[in-house]
């Protein structure tokens, strides 16, 4: 399987917690939102933890499989994601539903800096010098014309927010 | 006394007192709970379908009818790495010579302390930054005179085919480089005896052989002007 292959399988999840993340929050804002946060809250860590744990999985793929090097910015954006696998694992094995403010901290400045990071991808005239070895506007990848790294680890990030917003609806 | 837990009426059903909120037939017909978990395993399947199916491995990279790298020669220490570093430890070092070969294979030879002094700047073809720099220097050439004893060699190196703006053969001809340009090795060694971090990457070396600018980032029309200037050996 080659790596534009494994990248597509990526995208897909990543659009798919996309999607997750902003039906939590309509589920979360809309009018008699009780009975449905009720019903999905069990889901809502188990779900985060298995999407930020696709994602550092993706995020190890590309740098010690795809040999893909990390710039500054997907660093940091690290830090965010493979932080929440511990947060979220915690959380989840001891049902605590707290743990929804640490993942929602977190993933919130985890997208912060992704959506900063795919704006240098597509805007890469910013600055005046490019890394020689991880320049940060380089795209090493490109699904469907616009899904990019940084764009699949804010797919994540948003995926988690939202179902981390969730869990935090239902508590007492 | 009943030891039956005490069941509150919701306005959304029953809830137990104790436990857990759902109780085990309230997550037995859970609909909702029910469409996320299919949901998700969709996701999954389509996911794979989606990567097996694009068949993307018959995509071919850009192909180039030149060599866009070559083998190079180099003799003299390594500059240090520059990293922006107060003053630049390169400074009246001695820069290293070099051999390497332009886009036709014609053989360049890069002598610092021949005489004549040199600016060598480096570009790689995926640099957006180089990618405005490049042609607002070849613009600067077609419509100034450099001082005299001053040469100007652009080394073109870092090449990937499989990033954007390949091959830079084709990009150098495209944009009318009006000066040498050299391909570096494809381990890069040219840019890495200069100490190169960072793209576009200009070095100064006056007409001794000696390390006087280094200078990362785009350089606008004034700050190209200087630098030539400032290599120039003084008259008399």
């Amino acid at each position: 399987m080659s790596t534009a292959q494994v990248s597509d399988f990526f995208a897909v999840l990543a659009l798919g917690s996309l999607a997750i993340g902003w039906v939590a929050v309509v589920v979360v804002l809309a009018p008699g939102a009780e009975v449905r946060v009720r019903q999905l809250r069990p889901a809502a860590l188990p779900l985060a933890l298995a999407i930020a744990t696709v994602s550092t999985a993706g995020s190890l793929y590309y740098s010690e499989i795809a040999g893909y090097v990390p710039c500054e910015m997907c660093w940091y954006q690290r830090i965010g994601m493979y932080a929440l696998v511990p947060v979220l694992a915690v959380a989840v094995i001891r049902r605590d539903q707290r743990g929804g403010w640490y993942g929602l901290v977190l993933a919130l400045a985890g997208l912060a800096v992704s959506v900063y990071h795919y704006q240098l991808q597509l805007f890469p005239g910013q600055g005046s010098t490019c890394d020689a070895e991880a320049p940060c506007t380089y795209q090493w990848v490109d699904s469907f014309g616009f899904v990019s790294i940084p764009f699949m680890a804010g797919c994540g990030f948003i995926g988690v927010a939202g179902l981390a917003l969730l869990s935090l609806r239902s508590s007492p | 006394m009943s030891n039956r837990p005490k069941v509150h009426k919701s306005r959304y059903g029953s809830r137990s007192s104790g436990g857990s909120a759902e109780s085990a037939s309230e997550r037995g017909s859970n609909p909702l709970l029910k469409g996320l978990i299919i949901g998700v395993v969709v996701l999954v399947a389509v996911a794979v379908g989606v990567s097996l199916l694009a068949g993307r491995d018959a995509q071919q990279q850009e192909q180039s009818e030149v060599p866009e790298v070559s083998d190079v020669n180099i003799e003299g220490a390594s500059l240090p790495r520059f990293d922006g570093e107060e003053p630049d430890p390169a400074m009246e070092r001695q820069a290293p010579a070099f051999a390497a070969t332009s886009f036709d294979g014609t053989e360049v030879s890069v002598l610092p302390g021949d005489g004549t002094a040199k600016v060598i700047g480096f570009f790689a073809h995926w640099c957006p930054h180089c990618q405005r720099e490049l042609p607002r220097i070849a613009a600067w050439m077609a419509d100034n005179q450099l001082p005299a004893g001053v040469e100007v060699i652009a080394v073109s190196t870092s090449v990937d085919a499989g990033r954007p703006n390949y091959p830079p053969s084709a990009w150098f001809e495209q944009e009318q480089w009006p000066a040498v340009v050299v391909r570096d090795s494809a381990d890069q060694e040219i840019a890495e005896a200069y100490g190169l971090a960072g793209f576009p990457y200009t070095v100064g070396v006056d007409a001794d052989g000696r390390v006087v600018a280094r200078v990362a980032g785009e350089l606008n029309d004034e700050a190209w002007e200087f630098l030539v200037d400032f290599v120039a050996p003084i008259p008399g």
